[in-house]
């Protein structure tokens, strides 16, 4: 059976294809409306497909993963003379670092103490692996094997080393999306040290994210570093990003501080409830750096009573 | 019943080898930046299924696949299956006649599918972040992407000689 469209004659099974093709098309459409409204609806499909994506993903990676590693270690290895005695320099250095570092939280934590000050968020951090990263020109994003179950939470921030790389914006069961820094959709409010200048990091899928609206235009040089500022409350503050590296244009470049190309491990920053600290009361500063709060005995006899 | 059988394994061997591609691309390989575009293995296996077995992966299919790409990868959600399903539709003309030819005449039909793949999901991905996307690094993609098309097309040959997989027919 023949049916005419627009003048043509055409079959009925060629009708039904141009039937499937047109509603697959407006599917399409809609899906592409609702993924670039960020429409919650699809929050459950994208938290589906990471549970089942990422450990499917870490599986096909392992052999890579073992190259590398084979790699890095016979690399490694031909250098262990140098990279113990730098170690063994490095280990001094610290070592005296970390004195002063405690002295210094305990002087901190008895000031604290005397101005009734409520401690900000204090951090715990969990680790998880890299199982896969998005690789394209359209999106800059990694996959982690740690979710929901681990404690993560939209919006964890995620570091490397000692920089934020960046945060948690979907979530799995044991995996989670971290969109990074560099991305089109990162925008994260920063200070540039020295000089206090407030800015706005902007990712634009390069490697080198630029900075707008700054408090102080033309203010910012190559070198100063780039600190998250806490405004907007998602990224706590002081944590470096990068350096200013160039101005193009008169727009101004950051050289982040993660090697992005070398992400195999990054850590999650958790946190933790608030401490309040009364005129009573003294914090202990342990010497793995926690901080608790005791309240001392009653000196005066009598005084419960 | 025995062509039955044969039915479902091209399907399982559709699904498999487009969904293995998927994850592929997205294996972290820790090497060179992250912004260096891997190539989409996806797109040369949905076009490899599409030209040697359009019974199997029809439209439906491919959109399918384009949204599973866009999910695993982290892409906005729509982006590179409505790409997809645009180039489909309107390359389906050319590829009864690239089926028969060799692979370089499949390799160039192949490139003005990725060309226009591509081209798509920037534009839908710059309409999204309703700013322009950097162009160098899609180009860099879509080359790679089209550079792998031969070792694709080899290694899924040898898909399809796995249990003489039916040629089904072409239904549009």
């Amino acid at each position: 059976m023949d049916y005419r469209i627009l003048g043509d004659r055409i079959g009925l099974r060629r009708l039904i294809g141009r039937g499937v093709g047109v509603g697959v098309l407006l599917a399409a459409i809609a899906v592409y409306i609702l993924g670039a409204t960020s429409d919650p609806r699809l929050r459950a499909l994208k938290e589906l497909v990471l549970d089942i994506s990422a450990p499917a993903t870490g599986m096909l990676g392992a052999p890579v993963r073992m190259v590398r590693q084979g790699m890095d270690d016979a690399g490694e290895f031909l250098d262990m003379a140098a990279y113990n005695r730098q170690l063994r320099e490095d280990i001094v250095g610290l070592s005296r670092w970390r004195e002063v570092a405690l002295r210094l939280e305990a002087e901190n934590a008895q000031l604290r103490a005397l101005n009734k000050v409520t401690l900000a968020p204090r951090f715990d951090y969990i680790t998880a692996q890299v199982v896969g990263n998005s690789g394209g020109a359209f999106t800059q994003s990694i996959t982690i094997n740690a979710g929901r179950a681990q404690g993560v939470r939209p919006g964890t921030v995620v570091m490397d080393g000692t920089s934020a790389i960046g945060r948690v914006v979907a979530l799995g069961t044991n995996a989670a999306r971290v969109v990074l820094v560099t991305d089109a959709s990162s925008r994260i409010p920063v200070v540039l040290k020295p000089g206090d200048i407030r800015a706005l990091l902007i990712g634009d899928n390069t490697g080198r994210p630029k900075l707008q609206f700054l408090s102080k235009p033309g203010r910012a040089t190559k070198g100063q570093r780039v600190l998250t500022s806490n405004h907007g409350g998602i990224f706590p503050k002081g944590l470096p990003l990068g350096t200013v590296e160039a101005m193009v244009d008169n727009v101004v470049h950051v050289a982040p501080s993660a090697d992005f190309g070398r992400l195999e491990f990054v850590r999650l920053v958790i946190e933790r409830v608030d401490l309040t600290i009364d005129s009573d009361a003294v914090l202990i500063v342990r010497a793995d750096g926690r901080v608790e709060q005791e309240r001392p005995e009653r000196a005066v006899a009598g005084e419960d009573e | 019943m025995k062509a039955f059988w044969l039915s479902v394994l091209t399907v399982v061997l559709v699904l498999v080898t487009c969904i293995g591609a998927i994850l592929l691309s997205h294996v972290a390989l820790g090497v060179g930046p992250v912004s260096t575009p891997w190539p989409r293995l996806g797109v040369g296996v949905v076009f490899f299924w599409r030209l040697h077995r359009p019974g199997t992966m029809t439209v439906p299919l491919v959109f399918v696949m384009g949204l599973v790409q866009d999910l695993v990868l982290g892409d906005i959600p729509g982006a590179g299956a409505l790409s997809l399903v645009i180039a489909v539709l309107v390359l389906d003309r050319m590829m009864p006649m690239l089926r028969t030819m060799p692979l370089p005449w499949r390799w160039a039909g192949f490139g003005a599918f990725a060309v226009m793949v591509f081209a798509l999901e920037w534009v839908l991905t710059s309409g999204a972040h309703l700013s322009f996307q950097p162009l160098d690094l899609v180009l860099v993609q879509g080359a790679t992407t089209f550079l792998t098309y031969p070792l694709i097309s080899i290694s899924m040959r040898q898909v399809l000689r796995i249990g003489r997989t039916p040629r089904r027919g072409f239904q549009g």
